[in-house]
């Protein structure tokens, strides 16, 4: 093999590498996407598929909390019963916000409010307030 | 002179006709109450499917869901509804909505009235589903037909140049010279690229340079890479799946122009068996000067160097293909199969035997390239077979003997024709080119064929109908057989795990059956009854009938290319933001790159005129057609008049395939 053919032969191999490396992707949800210490992202999803993503959350009790909700695939919708939280609907792939804070320790149960599939009545997830 | 009078003649009655057509036979129905129609909106349609009104006529819609969230939006309307079903909880709680509410209907059984609108000019309207509501949303529409007294004048008018066109082409081609020019192009005229000033001395040396296809492949992998990771762990939902919008809908019509335009282009950019060469060569970039290569060599057995396996691959895909395209996990088996078995062939076999034997991709691609505007080619054939040393075949230090197992000096067929360029740099003697001809040159010169082939033709010719009816038409109940889904919801569990119900299950299995007969069996019983009266009405005994349906069906490909390229051109125009979106959301994790994200519904394009832009490309395809029928005819009958009665026999195939392409856009 000539020099400059091995030259060549390397900086293809790098590129083809580098270029290989983009499989990486899905690892980088973090860091395009960061959730801030404040923020809790609920990812919603119909029930067949991941429900709440994700779907129990711990959080302290007198700290405002941000829950970003996003529907991923059908219009979902989220309520909290017990604390009068509900986002009405979310259309998918919108975002939407609710600030709160939680007074009272307990378990939560959150569910989603709109049909979204056969199993919707499945689709549920909780949050913890701790001391 | 006469040639020209029927020109003109056919040109004004096509502006006419555009024009007039529409609009000058419409009358307005004028109606003292508003009509009430009422919608039910479901996975993945809406009932009624086909709603018929007047022009003029004052309508309200009511509409509902009767599962998940749907939308309402009508073409031409100033109208975008999200219709949204009971909610269970919420309802139930009479809670606060938090925030700004989009709608707010908690009412059970709630209709959304819309309304009252009214249609000027008669013709087909879509409604569609607007808001993400499960795999096939996309695809989730409804006709709504306008008529005036009763008639639906676009489609007569559409469907009136329509038959103008097939029989204006005939016509033609009998009233003109016997020759081989159409409307003044000689179907001799080529334009060799690499020697036009300027242009063609940079694409030769781009085209020699051995990194070419190299460069040319890795943006191509890079994306591929994406593709894959999205595939497996993006979000389920196809809309909102880069791996689906990308590859089904920028690629796909990329694909149908880039077959007219290009040829076999993809081929040399296709990263899919990139991997499988590159190993075999031992070389990522240049020309391994080893004996050795690292692989078998084998030779591809002889009964399977054919297209069957290709074609009866594409056909298979197409039959799970409302699936194929909206599940992105399917997208990503298929990927995952096609690598794997592109690798393993290149580590037993010699050369391209995949993109020859097995790529359904391939086989398409390739079998629409006879009919594209670009070739490579020998500039003098000559040349070529006086040359000994046939570079070109056995390669040399500077480029490898043809992958794809030709010998480029003699091309004239596209079909096998990879467009890797290899034998641009193998070439000593500097006669390989680029060339740019007119549509149809290689098939004029056909007098017969093969039966794969034909079959492919077949499978191609009858599945861009089927396609339309699948993702653009109204009858969602087509839609549900491929889908394997049933009307009532049953559709999201699969979107996960891929598992159907038994019921979608059964009527998949029926639509198979459906299917697989009127393209292998159906159609081409058809085409070989229309090819025994031609070959009757040519008053032809010697040649074989065999023979006669084989050569003929060379003159499907142009009017199939040109119906898939109407395909692409509605695909892209509906569902145009799609790819927009998905760049800036790769996995459909919610993610914006570049701000384009977060768009879940794609308003389509210029709907309204979608039926007038795509006619002229479905007629540009008819006349081609008849065009080629008359030279293979003259190939095989030898005689003017000959050729000509065989063509019009052809010709009313084709103008009833013409009329049923009018009939779903329009009618």
């Amino acid at each position: 093999m000539r020099k400059s053919e091995l030259f060549f032969e390397t900086l293809a191999l790098v590129a083809f590498v580098i270029t290989v490396g983009v499989l990486a992707l899905p690892a980088m949800d973090g860091l395009i996407m960061p959730q801030e210490p404040d923020e809790i992202i609920i990812r919603m999803y119909v029930q067949e598929y991941l429900g709440f993503d994700s779907n129990e959350t711990v959080i302290k009790k007198g700290e405002t909390v941000k829950l970003v909700l996003i529907s991923m695939d059908v219009a979902h919708g989220f309520i909290i019963p017990e604390l009068g939280i509900n986002s009405g609907i979310i259309l998918p792939g919108e975002k939407k916000v609710i600030e709160f804070t939680p007074e009272e320790e307990g378990e939560y149960t959150f569910m989603c409010s709109v049909k979204c599939s056969a199993t919707h009545s499945l689709m549920r997830g909780k949050i913890i307030v701790e001391e | 002179m006469r040639g020209k009078i029927l020109i003109t003649a056919f040109f004004f009655i096509f502006i006419i006709s555009f024009v007039m057509f529409p609009i000058g036979f419409s009358q307005k129905m004028v109606t003292e109450e508003p009509r009430v129609i009422e919608i039910e909106a479901f996975q993945f349609g809406f009932e009624p499917s086909v709603i018929r009104v007047s022009v003029g006529e004052e309508i309200i819609f009511k509409a509902r869901s009767t599962g998940v969230v749907h939308g309402l939006w009508i073409d031409g309307q100033d109208i975008d509804f999200a219709l949204v079903m009971p909610q269970t909880a919420a309802r139930s709680l009479d809670l606060p909505l938090y925030g700004e509410t989009v709608i707010a209907l908690l009412e059970p059984n709630k209709w959304v009235e819309v309304g009252p609108v009214s249609f000027d000019r008669t013709g087909k309207y879509k409604i569609r589903c607007s808001v993400g509501c499960g795999p096939l949303h996309p695809f989730m529409m409804g006709d709504i037909i306008v008529e005036s007294n009763g008639n639906n004048y676009s489609f007569y008018g559409l469907g009136f140049l329509g038959l103008v066109t097939g029989v204006g082409t005939t016509t033609y081609l009998w009233r003109r010279k016997p020759n081989d020019e159409m409307l003044g192009i000689s179907l001799k005229n080529e334009i060799d690229l690499l020697k036009i000033r300027w242009i063609g001395p940079l694409l030769k040396t781009m085209l020699q340079w051995r990194g070419i296809h190299f460069a040319l492949i890795l943006p191509n992998l890079f994306i591929f890479m994406i593709v894959l990771a999205s595939a497996f762990l993006g979000n389920p939902m196809g809309a909102l799946n880069f791996s689906i919008v990308l590859v089904w809908i920028l690629w796909f019509t990329a694909v149908e122009f880039m077959i007219l335009f290009l040829g076999r282009f993809w081929c040399t950019l296709c990263p899919i068996p990139a991997f499988g060469e590159w190993l075999s060569r031992r070389r990522l970039y240049g020309v391994h000067s080893l004996r050795k290569w690292f692989s078998l060599n084998r030779e591809w057995p002889k009964p399977l160097s054919n297209m069957w396996i290709a074609a009866l691959s594409f056909l298979g895909i197409s039959l799970i293909v409302p699936w194929l395209v909206t599940r992105p996990i399917v997208t990503g088996l298929l990927f995952a199969v096609l690598i794997v078995s592109a690798l393993v062939t290149h580590l037993i076999f010699k050369k391209r035997a995949f993109c020859l034997y097995l790529c359904p991709a391939g086989c398409y691609i390739g079998h629409h390239s006879t009919a594209s505007l670009f070739a490579i080619r020998s500039r003098d054939k000559t040349v070529c077979d006086e040359h000994i040393t046939k570079e070109c075949i056995k390669g040399s230090p500077s480029g490898y003997g043809c992958p794809w197992k030709r010998y480029p000096g003699g091309l004239d067929d596209n079909i096998y024709c990879g467009q890797c360029f290899e034998c641009l740099k193998s070439c000593p003697v500097d006669n390989m080119t680029l060339k740019l001809r007119m549509i149809g040159k290689d098939i004029s010169k056909k007098v017969t064929g093969k039966a794969d082939e034909a079959w492919m033709g077949f499978i191609r010719f009858v599945l861009a109908p089927t396609y339309f009816l699948v993702f653009f038409g109204s009858y969602f109940w087509i839609k549900d057989w491929g889908n394997m889904g049933t009307k009532f919801g049953a559709n999201l569990p699969s979107i996960g795990l891929l598992t159907p119900t038994a019921s979608g299950f059964d009527n998949w299995l029926l639509w198979v059956l459906m299917l697989s007969t009127i393209i292998l069996v159906l159609f081409p019983a058809i085409f070989f009854a229309f090819s025994w009266v031609a070959k009757q009405a040519a008053g032809d005994k010697k040649i074989p009938i065999k023979q006669v349906f084989f050569a003929l069906n060379h003159a499907l490909t142009p009017y199939a290319m040109f119906l898939w390229i109407s395909f692409g051109v509605v695909l892209i125009t509906w569902d145009w933001l799609y790819p927009i979106m998905g760049f800036s959301n790769p996995m459909g994790w919610g993610w914006n790159l570049f701000g384009t994200g977060g768009i879940a519904w794609s308003p389509p394009l210029v709907p309204h005129l979608t039926p007038f832009i795509v006619s002229p490309l479905v007629f540009l395809g008819l006349g081609l057609a008849i065009h080629s029928t008359y030279n293979i005819g003259m190939n095989l009958f030898g005689e003017h008049q000959r050729a000509i009665r065989a063509t019009s026999v052809m010709s009313i195939l084709y103008i009833l395939v013409a009329l049923f392409f009018i009939w779903i856009l329009m009618g």
